[in-house]
């Protein structure tokens, strides 16, 4: 059993904000407002079949430290990455699929769980710094990292699943954002206008241009529509570990160095319909809208190529 | 080089301001707060300069009731090294004023032997624009205000300030206070990994006694009060009519 509180509020300032924001209300929203529910014990990599390669922070939930400088993969790491990414997919779409009213988050946990073993990989998010699940499971009004709980999807819901998994000793990371039966006109224009924000940053940059720019493109493009960016999720520098530089703000930012074929990192915005401002729960995980306005998000793992970017969660 | 940022949580600047019914004040229950829109450029220049490696430390201090411990997390989270929150009761915070705040961010300084003091031109609750001043005279070191560009040149720092004529440049040896203004730049935001890491930085608590300091309040507020609703105006055919309405006004 574990308890939630609002903790803290991380947002930013120019537009003013950052501070305690004070306490939910009764809702008055057309969608469910997610309070976290019981999470069932965390499984233990021991229980695993024997040939499965577990990260070193399987046992410890310690990663090892990332490179300092966003790596420029080999051939070999690039292979080894994008078959990683080919796997999320597969694995993402199966749990896609399948989501469906009556299905708890914790369901949606197991099916990943089953699908890592059966393809003898490993479910990277289980104790990454302790992280209680396989995967992050966010519906509505939370935002990132949601936890796989008890509680059951209702038709009307707005889910993200997020999926990493770690074979051959990489790392390949997808998620989207699925409906949960009918969903309102707005729930399904966020959907598409996210969706969109992460293709414009994909197309809309290439090689040799400064890696802030994602951040920019990302930003331009949600101008014209009704929402947010939520500034403090980033995009990361992926491979034999889950994250690492580069850091790939989705909104206008300073962070050095240019887009260099071989880097491989994820985009991940994440849109909201109302405040950009986050409350962390106490379990230290679970991103919750300040407001209890719902968000999208997707994400690609890709390859900076010679000439353009390369989805290799595609 | 060390750094001390000065923060402060004010009312967000989005808020709209009521008066208490009291009018001994405005209304903060409830209210959504955040740090001071120049603390944060104040804090973002801190982190240029420790990037740019002309920086060591960077210690943020606010003096504040027990939520401004958030504000001081917010700064770490933005690259600050270390926190050190200076606690009043919420009492003390609502009569806490410039100079007993200049008084104690001077002790720090000397404490911390910090070679900057960097703080917010004024806060937007009060627009008070003394604490920067006061904490330069009180340590007696060189001032330089409405900073919109910091540079480092030898063992000084080359300041542009933002003046009513326009822009002027000036150097200032260290150590020194400088007050960020608007153009100075544009604060980053906090990213979770960051935010996650600034849980586990240092936070120091103080009490305003602990560092010799009396914020016994020296202003009372005798009332607070909307600005009066604006009247009306009048259209006036020609100048010959304004001259004579000017003159019925009493101008």
């Amino acid at each position: 059993m574990y308890k939630s509180g609002i903790l803290r509020v991380f947002a930013r300032g120019w537009t003013g904000s950052r501070g305690f924001f004070g306490g939910q209300g009764p809702s008055s929203k057309s969608y469910d407002v997610i309070k976290p529910q019981q999470v069932t014990p965390q499984i233990s990599p021991d229980t695993f079949p024997k040939d499965i390669v577990c990260p070193a922070y399987a046992r410890t939930g310690i990663p090892d430290p990332a490179p300092a400088q966003p790596e420029i993969h080999t051939q070999a790491s690039i292979q080894g990455i994008r078959a990683a990414c080919q796997l999320a997919r597969r694995v993402l779409d199966e749990v896609g699929s399948r989501v469906k009213p009556g299905l708890t988050t914790d369901d949606l946990d197991q099916i990943v769980l089953e699908l890592c073993m059966t393809h003898r990989a490993y479910p990277s998010p289980l104790n990454y710094k302790g992280f209680p699940k396989c995967v992050c499971t966010s519906v509505n009004n939370v935002t990132c990292h949601g936890i796989p709980d008890n509680r059951s999807l209702v038709p009307g819901d707005v889910i993200n699943i997020d999926i990493t998994v770690f074979t051959g000793g990489f790392h390949g990371d997808c998620s989207e954002t699925y409906t949960v039966g009918k969903v309102d006109e707005p729930a399904q224009k966020l959907i598409e206008s996210t969706r969109g924000a992460l293709m414009a940053a994909i197309e809309g940059v290439t090689p040799g241009q400064p890696i802030h720019r994602i951040g920019s493109v990302i930003s331009e493009f949600v101008t014209h529509t009704p929402y947010t960016v939520v500034p403090a999720f980033i995009g990361h520098g992926i491979g034999s570990y889950f994250h690492g530089p580069p850091d790939i703000y989705h909104v206008p930012n300073r962070y050095p160095g240019v887009l260099t074929p071989g880097m491989i990192f994820t985009i991940e915005p994440i849109l909201s319909e109302g405040t950009h401002e986050l409350i962390l729960l106490e379990d230290e995980w679970t991103a919750v809208s300040a407001d209890d306005s719902r968000s999208a998000q997707f994400e690609h793992t890709v390859l900076v190529g010679k000439e353009r970017l390369e989805i290799l969660t595609e | 080089m060390r750094i001390l940022v000065g923060c402060k949580r004010v009312i967000d600047y989005a808020v709209k301001i009521r008066v208490r019914p009291d009018k001994k004040g405005v209304v903060t229950e409830g209210v959504k707060h955040s740090m001071n829109p120049f603390d944060e450029i104040a804090v973002e220049e801190a982190v240029r300069l420790k990037e740019k490696k002309i920086a060591k430390e960077i210690i943020v201090a606010s003096i504040g009731a027990a939520q401004s411990q958030e504000t001081i997390r917010t700064a770490l989270a933005m690259g600050g090294d270390r926190g050190v929150h200076v606690e009043v009761s919420a009492a003390e915070a609502e009569t806490l004023q410039p100079i007993h705040v200049s008084k104690i961010l001077a002790e720090l300084a000397k404490k911390e032997k910090v070679d900057l003091v960097f703080l917010g031109k004024q806060a937007i609750d009060d627009d008070s624009n003394q604490t920067a001043q006061m904490t330069a005279a009180l340590l007696d070191w060189p001032q330089a205000m409405f900073a919109s560009k910091v540079e480092q040149k030898d063992d000084k720092l080359e300041v542009v300030r933002e003046i009513d004529g326009g822009l002027e440049t000036i150097r200032v040896n260290m150590p020194c206070v400088i007050s960020a203004d608007l153009r100075l730049n544009e604060p980053r935001y906090a990213t979770l990994p960051n935010i996650m890491k600034a849980k586990k930085k240092k936070m120091d608590k103080l009490k305003p006694s602990d560092l010799g300091v009396d914020v016994t309040p020296r202003i009372e507020v005798i009332s607070v009060e909307d600005p009066p609703v604006r009247e009306a105006g009048a259209t006036v055919a020609d100048v010959d009519e304004l001259v004579s309405k000017l003159k019925e006004k009493g101008f």
